[in-house]
């Protein structure tokens, strides 16, 4: 089996060992009777928990679990920008990073083209959310965490919306909550929200983004084979969960600002 | 030469774009590409399987297909795969640091990778075009298979880099010729394959060489293949006429352009990237999308976005096949 | 909407339009063909004449240091490069992009060896030219020029490391606006009387001897601002006048034309700008037609042949 490399800053496993063989298992399916394996319709996302201020330290930090999908989400913002370069706008930077143990699979500790694909995701559905042109010569750092990863797509989405969710938290000013809803699509219809598995069935995935405050669409992102008529309604599914996934985010914004407030009068 | 537009010069650029009729720097029609310029094959890199080169105005990418036997047994493969990469001339991004370039280079080949690898676990009854290629790509089921190395390079970027990266891929694609293989038989000496067969009767010897393989490293049957005569003359690649193209489309309120020169691509900086695969009969599909760059768009306007997307694909297709025809057929 | 071609694409092979150089300038000698050096060439066997920029000596014999043309002047012999960065001059007129804005000054790129200097005190500030510099206008200087912005200026005087110093002391230089920029090789540009030219088709071009052109909408001569009007919000303003469809499309008509002209190193003056305008108009080309390489080599044909 792969040789892991011998790392002196860490405690190495033998060096020659093999993966236990387990019997093949059926199967289980993954619609039965319309319903998902976690009870799920096809057109349900995964019940949202969403939490600002785990990390106390940061300006403004968010916690969200959908399903097994835990992630952290930390902002530092306005800081001062660290080259020299003058710009009149500020600049975004989003940096995801996955917990080595959030997948099957163990990560690197290293970051690696992955993180940065999802960095980008989540970069681009927040971009257009934030008033840049009024922290001229700042920037504004989201650092994002995933601790447990079920779903590549469905990690970007509830990143962007913890993303979404810290900003404001820090008090950042912008034009509206963003979120974020990822489809996969199979031969028995569109599924929302899939997890791993389900993903891994499927033809193809889709992921939208939006602002629903200006009703607008700020990412769009597909992956694997999708015809034009089902890509229109994979669209249409995730954009018609988008006001449900609003309500849930103001709706944990506006719990923390109470507690905020009843810490302060108290 | 990434120079920073002036305030005036952007504003000239959009209000130009937005007025009627639109007009462009240089007098192209909003919809209009750049001249294509497509060489194949050997002028390009005679020693690959198959390459090509594609000029649009002042992007440049040149791209290469070699193939390699995979053994399938000590992989994670199944069958015949595509492995891309592409990397960036330092020619082309001359502004930007060594980082800067790596970003680019690994955005670039995430795209490209993505694109290319099917889904393994589909469940789904609809082939894609990489099921169709993989065809063409086993040598021995199971055991040995080719394995593509698409490589690109971009050598200088004058704008709209997405789409000239993939035609470059198509037409590499196109006329890559994979190696006649013949699948031979050592263990009986008296019965050598048949020409031209490739699969052999082996449920025995699977299983065989599934426990040999768990219990020392690697126990390869004798089954083995050989070139055949001509090997070079090669088939091409079933499927090649589904692989995937991309459109950019830069995006502004009212009125959306192709082929942005790099000066455009600062005044309009909202882009839509699709790829587009076409099957036999004509029907799209989408093989990705991707929204790049400051800006937000409504609903309707991005959905009639996808389906004008398609129509550019189509004649993307239909003159660049025509090309490569008369070029290789 | 897609047209092909499957030539390279690289300069034609017979760029034979190298006519950067006015003969007349130089004085030849029989002997001293008008012939192109390359790095290294022995040019002349004789330690008798001076050598002057392009040559070195070698042992007894002076060889070129450069791939160029050979000039001799009396006793002075020098190589002139195909083709280099733009060497500036005092009194040229430069168009130049800012990159940097530092304290009390500006650095510009005008396509030369270093980035120009535009000293803050080089500018005219808004209520007057005799105005005088003030504190804030140090704090301010973003909004005169900043990153990105065009302007037009003259070269002033050089600093002791050879970059230039530019001024717009003149109510003709200061920010570019209404049009947009194409790039040339600066030999292509000669040394005029004049570089703000106005085409018979109502467009105007400023030729900057670096090789930046500029084109944009024409500005009638009593529109100009005069001394007492000089107001900063129309000077420094970002804000573009309202150009209609006609000025626009003969914007990019001589966009085309500059750009061909360059591919095919033809010497660009206005007085070859318009003769290539009428060409154009009198064989009833399309916008687009002159991104064509037949057309454009007809252009070039016709411009050489016609009219020289």
């Amino acid at each position: 089996m792969a040789q892991p490399s011998f790392d002196r800053r860490r405690v190495n496993g033998p060096e020659e060992s093999f993966p236990p063989i387990f019997p093949d298992l059926p199967a289980e399916p993954l619609v039965t009777n319309g319903k998902r394996r976690d009870g799920r319709a096809l057109n349900d996302v995964r019940p949202i928990f969403l939490q600002t201020g785990l990390i106390s330290q940061a300006n403004g930090s968010a916690y969200i679990e959908t399903g097994n999908t835990k992630i952290a989400c930390a902002v530092y913002a306005p800081r001062q920008l660290k080259n020299a370069q003058y710009s009149d706008v500020g600049r975004l930077n989003v940096e995801v990073k996955f917990a080595p143990f959030s997948s099957k699979i163990r990560r690197a500790h290293l970051r690696d083209v992955e993180d940065r694909s999802i960095g980008q995701l989540v970069y681009q559905s927040l971009l257009p959310a934030v008033q840049l042109h009024l922290f001229p010569k700042s920037s504004i750092d989201v650092f994002i965490t995933i601790i447990e990863n079920d779903g590549l797509e469905s990690c970007v989405a509830s990143a962007s919306m913890a993303a979404s969710t810290a900003l404001a938290d820090a008090g950042i000013e912008m034009l509206g909550m963003v979120v974020s809803c990822c489809s996969a699509i199979n031969d028995d219809g569109i599924w929302l929200d899939p997890d791993t598995a389900e993903v891994k069935a499927s033809r193809g995935t889709l992921l939208l983004a939006g602002l629903p405050a200006l009703g607008t669409i700020t990412n769009l992102w597909q992956a694997g084979q999708i015809t034009s008529l089902d890509a229109l309604r994979c669209i249409d599914a995730c954009h018609e969960r988008f006001k449900d996934l609003h309500d849930v985010v103001i709706d944990a914004l506006m719990q923390s600002n109470r507690a905020k407030q009843a810490q302060a009068l108290s | 030469m990434a120079t920073i537009l002036s305030k005036a010069e952007k504003s000239y650029i959009v209000t130009s774009l937005t007025s009627s009729p639109p007009l462009r720097q240089d007098g192209r029609a909003p919809h209009d590409y750049r001249i294509i310029s497509v060489i194949t094959g050997d002028e390009v890199a005679p020693l690959a399987n198959g390459s090509a080169k594609i000029r649009v105005g002042g992007t440049e990418v040149v791209s290469a297909v070699r193939l390699e036997v995979e053994d399938l047994t000590s992989t994670d493969a199944h069958k015949g795969r595509i492995r891309c990469n592409v990397t960036c001339s330092p020619a082309a991004y001359p502004h930007l640091n060594g980082n800067q370039q790596d970003d680019i280079q690994s955005d670039l080949t995430s795209i490209l990778q993505a694109t290319f690898t099917s889904n393994d676990g589909s469940t789904s009854t609809t082939p894609t075009f990489l099921h169709q290629m993989s065809e063409t790509l086993t040598i021995l089921p199971g055991r040995k298979a080719w394995l593509l190395n698409l490589d690109a390079v971009v050598l200088s970027d004058g704008g709209n880099v997405y789409d000239v990266l993939f035609m470059a891929c198509r037409a590499a694609l196109w006329n890559t010729r994979v190696p006649k293989t013949r699948a031979v038989e050592y263990r009986d000496p008296t019965q050598k394959g048949v020409a031209g067969e490739k699969t052999i009767n082996n449920d025995v010897e699977m299983t065989d060489l599934w426990k040999s393989s768990v219990q020392t490293k690697k126990a390869t049957k004798a089954a083995d293949f050989e070139l055949e005569d001509y090997w070079d003359h090669g088939e091409p690649l079933a499927g090649r006429a589904r692989c995937p193209i991309a459109i950019t489309l830069n995006l502004l309120p009212t009125v959306h352009i192709l082929d942005a020169t790099r000066t455009e691509e600062q005044a309009v900086p909202l882009k839509l990237v699709i790829i587009y695969s076409f099957s036999q009969d004509g029907d799209a599909c989408f093989a990705g999308m991707r929204m790049l760059g400051p800006g937000d768009l409504p609903l309707e306007y991005l959905k009639g976005l996808l389906g004008e997307g398609e129509k550019y694909a189509k004649n993307l297709i239909l003159s660049l096949d025509s090309q490569l025809k008369t070029q290789w057929s | 909407m897609f047209r092909f071609t499957s030539s390279t694409g690289k300069a034609r092979s017979n760029p034979v339009y190298v006519q950067g150089f006015d003969n007349k300038d130089m004085d030849w000698d029989a002997e001293t063909n008008a012939g192109i050096t390359a790095p290294g060439e022995t040019i002349v066997s004789s330690l008798e004449f001076m050598r002057g920029h392009g040559t070195f000596p070698d042992g007894d014999e002076v060889a070129a240091t450069v791939a160029g043309t050979l000039q001799r002047v009396n006793k002075l012999i020098s190589v002139k490069p195909i083709r280099s960065r733009y060497t500036p001059e005092i009194g040229d007129l430069v168009v130049a992009r800012i990159v940097e804005v530092q304290p009390r000054r500006w650095k510009v790129d005008a396509n030369g060896r270093q980035d120009a200097v535009l000293m803050l005190s080089s500018v005219n500030l808004p209520g007057g030219i005799q105005r005088r510099k003030l504190e804030s206008d140090e704090l301010q200087m973003r909004t005169f020029f900043e990153e990105g912005d065009l302007l037009v200026a003259e070269v002033q005087a050089f600093f002791a490391d050879g970059a230039m110093s530019l001024h717009t002391r003149s109510l003709r230089y200061g920010k570019l606006r209404n049009g947009q920029m194409i790039t040339v090789p600066p030999i292509l540009i000669k040394r005029l009387k004049s570089h703000f030219c106005a085409l018979t088709c109502g467009v105007d071009v400023i030729l900057g001897i670096n090789g930046y052109i500029w084109v944009s909408k024409h500005v009638k001569e009593n529109q100009q601002v005069g001394e007492e009007g000089f107001d900063a919000e129309s000077v420094y303003s970002n804000k573009n006048d309202y150009i209609d469809a006609t000025t626009r499309m003969a914007i990019v008509r001589v966009s085309n034309i500059i750009k061909i002209m360059a591919r095919y190193y033809y010497p660009i003056s206005d007085i070859v700008l318009n003769q290539a305008y009428d060409w154009i108009v009198e064989n009833d080309y399309e916008l687009k037609d002159l991104l064509n390489e037949d057309i454009g080599e007809a252009l070039i044909a016709a411009m050489s042949t016609t009219y020289q």
